[in-house]
Order: C-alpha cells, then sequence, then structure tokens
C-alpha cells in the first residue's frame, strides 16, 4: 500500500507545515485519498510516486493554512517540459542514497536569509508577501532570495553527486 | 510577462509561496513558453528534496485505519451506484402476464423466498467474495431495522472490513457531529472491546471502519452510537450485530 511506503515522510511534511498533529492527520488523509482517487492521471515521466504524494499533502496543507481548501488549486501545465524519464530513475536513487544529513548540509550552506525565506515559505506555508512583511524587505527581495536558495541548492546538491537530466 | 519574471514565479511556485494573482500570471506564461515548462520542472524537483530534510514523525496507526475506512467506504458507494443488472427473481417476475395475482402457490413461495432471503442474509456465508476473504451479513436491530452491513475478513491480512449502510446521519452539536458509530469486538465471553470508528463515505449513506487483527479473537461486531468518542465501553444501544465469517472447511 502506497501509505506504507510514504505515509510517514507525508505525516512529518503536513505536520510541520501545520504545526497541529490532528490537522496534519487530516490533511494527509484527504491528500492519500486523492492519489487514490486521481491514480489514473499519474504521470511516471514527470517525477516519482513519493514527489507526487508530497506534493500533494504540501498544497493541501498550505490551502488548509490559508483557508482556501475549497478552491482548486491552479495545476501547472507542463505539457511542454521535456519528459523526465532518466529524472524519474535518478529521483529514486536520490531518495534512497541522499541522506537526511546530506540535504541538511545542502541547505545550512544557504546564506541566511536564503535559507529562512524558503523555510518559512516550504516548512512553514507563508506566501511570498507575508515573508516580505516577515522579514521587512521588499517583494522583489523575497522573489530573488527563493530562486537564488533553489538554485544554490541544486547547485550544492550536484556537487555531491546528484545528478539531474534537466538542464 | 518576460521569462525572467516568471523565472522568479516559479521558484516561489515550487516552495508553494506563490500569491494567487501571481499564480494566474505564471499560468497563463507558461501555457506558451516551453523553455519556462523545463525551468519549472527544475524548480520543483530541487523543492521536492526538502521534505527529506525534516526529522520523520510516525503518525498514529489509527491514521491507516481511518484512511482504509474511507477507501473501501467510497468503494462500497460506488458498487452500489453503479447501475445493476435485476436479480433473477425481478426478471421472472416481470415476465410474468399482466394482472397476474398472488395464488395461493404463489404466496407460499414468495413467503419462502423472503424467508430464505431473511436466512441467508443473516447468517454468516461466504457469497461473490474475492478469493481469501470471507463474508458475513446481518441486518439491524431493533433500535435501527434499515441498518445492513457487511464484515470481510481477509485471513491473510489479518484485516476485516466493516460496511454498514442505512445508519442516520451523526446527530450535531454546536454545528459538528457529535461523538460516533463505534464499532466494538464481541469476545467469546460476551465482553465489548472497541475495534474502531465508522468513516462515512463522501455519500454519507455508506460508512466503513478497517479492523486490524485475527478475526478468530472475537466472536462478532456490533455497533453502537457513542455520545462521546474514546469511550471505553458501549454506552448507546446496539444497533447492529454481525458474527465474523465463518472459516472455510479445509
Amino acid at each position: 500500500m502506497l501509505y506504507d511506503r510514504y505515509g510517514r515522510l507525508a505525516f512529518t511534511l503536513a505536520l510541520r507545515v501545520l504545526g497541529d498533529a490532528g490537522a496534519a492527520e487530516d490533511v494527509v488523509q484527504e491528500a492519500f485519498l486523492a492519489v487514490w482517487r486521481r491514480a489514473a492521471s499519474y504521470r511516471p515521466e514527470r517525477g516519482s510516486l513519493r514527489t507526487w504524494v508530497c506534493s500533494i499533502v504540501h498544497h493541501r496543507a498550505i490551502d488548509r493554512l490559508r483557508g482556501r481548501s475549497g478552491r482548486a488549486r491552479l495545476d501547472l501545465s507542463l505539457d511542454k517540459a521535456p519528459p523526465e524519464v532518466a529524472l524519474s530513475d535518478t529521483w529514486e536513487t536520490v531518495a534512497a542514497d541522499l541522506e537526511r544529513e546530506h540535504i541538511r548540509r545542502a541547505l545550512a550552506e544557504l546564506p541566511d536569509e536564503q535559507r529562512r525565506t524558503i523555510e518559512l515559505a516550504y516548512y512553514a506555508g507563508y506566501s511570498q508577501s507575508e515573508i516580505s512583511s516577515l522579514m521587512k524587505v521588499p517583494l522583489g527581495t523575497v522573489k530573488g532570495r527563493t530562486r537564488m536558495a533553489l538554485r544554490r541548492l541544486r547547485s550544492t546538491l550536484e556537487r555531491q553527486g546528484v545528478e539531474w537530466s534537466v538542464t | 510577462m518576460t521569462c525572467d519574471d516568471c523565472d522568479l514565479l516559479l521558484a516561489a511556485h515550487a516552495v508553494g509561496a506563490l500569491d494567487l494573482d501571481d499564480e494566474r500570471r505564471l499560468v497563463v506564461h507558461l501555457q506558451g513558453c516551453a523553455g519556462c515548462q523545463a525551468s519549472a520542472a527544475a524548480y520543483l524537483h530541487t523543492a521536492d528534496l526538502l521534505p527529506l530534510a525534516l526529522e520523520p514523525v510516525t503518525p498514529p496507526p489509527a491514521l491507516r485505519s481511518r484512511l482504509l475506512a474511507r477507501v473501501h467506504a467510497e468503494v462500497a458507494g460506488e458498487e452500489r451506484s453503479r447501475p445493476r443488472r435485476a436479480p433473477l427473481r425481478e426478471r421472472l417476475w416481470r415476465t410474468l402476464p399482466a394482472g397476474r395475482g398472488l395464488t395461493a402457490m404463489g404466496a407460499v413461495a414468495a413467503m419462502a423466498a423472503v424467508v430464505l432471503a431473511v436466512w441467508s442474509f443473516a447468517i454468516p456465508h461466504r457469497q461473490a467474495s474475492p478469493p481469501g476473504v470471507l463474508v458475513s451479513r446481518a441486518c439491524g436491530l431493533t433500535p435501527l431495522p434499515s441498518a445492513c452491513g457487511e464484515l470481510s475478513y481477509t485471513p491473510a491480512t489479518h484485516q476485516s472490513v466493516l460496511t454498514v449502510q442505512g445508519l442516520p446521519p451523526l446527530p450535531v452539536a454546536n454545528s459538528a457531529p457529535l461523538g460516533g458509530y463505534a464499532v466494538w469486538l464481541i469476545h467469546r465471553n460476551g465482553s465489548p472491546v472497541l475495534g474502531a470508528y465508522l468513516e462515512p463515505a463522501p455519500d454519507g449513506r455508506t460508512w466503513a471502519a478497517v479492523l486490524e487483527g485475527d478475526a478468530s479473537s472475537y466472536v462478532a461486531v456490533a455497533t453502537t452510537h457513542e455520545p462521546r468518542i474514546g469511550s471505553a465501553v458501549p454506552t448507546g444501544p446496539e444497533l447492529l450485530r454481525i458474527s465474523r465469517p465463518l472459516t472455510p472447511p479445509s
């Protein structure tokens, strides 16, 4: 069962974003039900099942946090993006090989303001404008820091031996 | 929007920080830009590593059971809403000439059919279930005769699934459901042990619960409405009781 494989990771993520075990359980349950209902729409060439599950959990947790559970999130259409068959395989390897400490180290290598921006966004569910207010910096700065943080993160992970097929 | 503007928004989208207005602008741009779609995938796959950095927290075991119960309830609901071919008895009845009346012989046959139907529904039996799955069914007791349930047991996984139809919606207090439908495992000496709570399917008419463990440890399951979640003993009247499925002859 998919839940046995990814339930712990999903709950960990939902709990981190929501900070409430009951709410995290609700989100995980609804996310796995959504996965089950939409199983036919899963496209392996776009990424691993783990990525798919985490993405749904994260979206739902953030929607709940922002009180927009009734709104269908706009899905980005990536139909013209290059197929990522190789990435999918690599991704499974990444998931298996990259220890938690590797990713933490990569995060730790980010400049403080970039790491904080990513943490507020991904782990705490703040929007860009909210982060702008929290950190007392212009919105454009938040956007720039987010982009730089992800680029550096990727670059650091690649230095650690992770290879992406996307160029 | 330029591709550079889009690139900034893609990074924010990957970490879930995009504001709604920006999200709409982003979608419009992406529809016609293959280059930005490739960038989007790259950002998303980088951000998707972030959950792995967290210290894992094990979810409560009940979450798995609740999830399974919801899935089973939905499956049961779908099966029920699917158009079905009329039973043989009904089709035969329709073939009789118009103006038919019950003859004495027909009345006896009809009575026998009703008795047979009740008997076959109330006792444990195996019927049209997947191989290796034991099933028993029963309908409600005096307080709620409309409730009918099915208990499926899979010995290979030691997992039982109870699906029930005909239960009324839970009473509401302060805009929230009051309590829940508890499933009790009735042991040989008659003592009840809380097994699970029934979860509703989206249609609100089918309820289900997953019961973990060897079914031979109990002789029946019973359902009550408990105004307070967590009660260690049944406090409400018993609404439904189903004997556990019999072990098939070896």
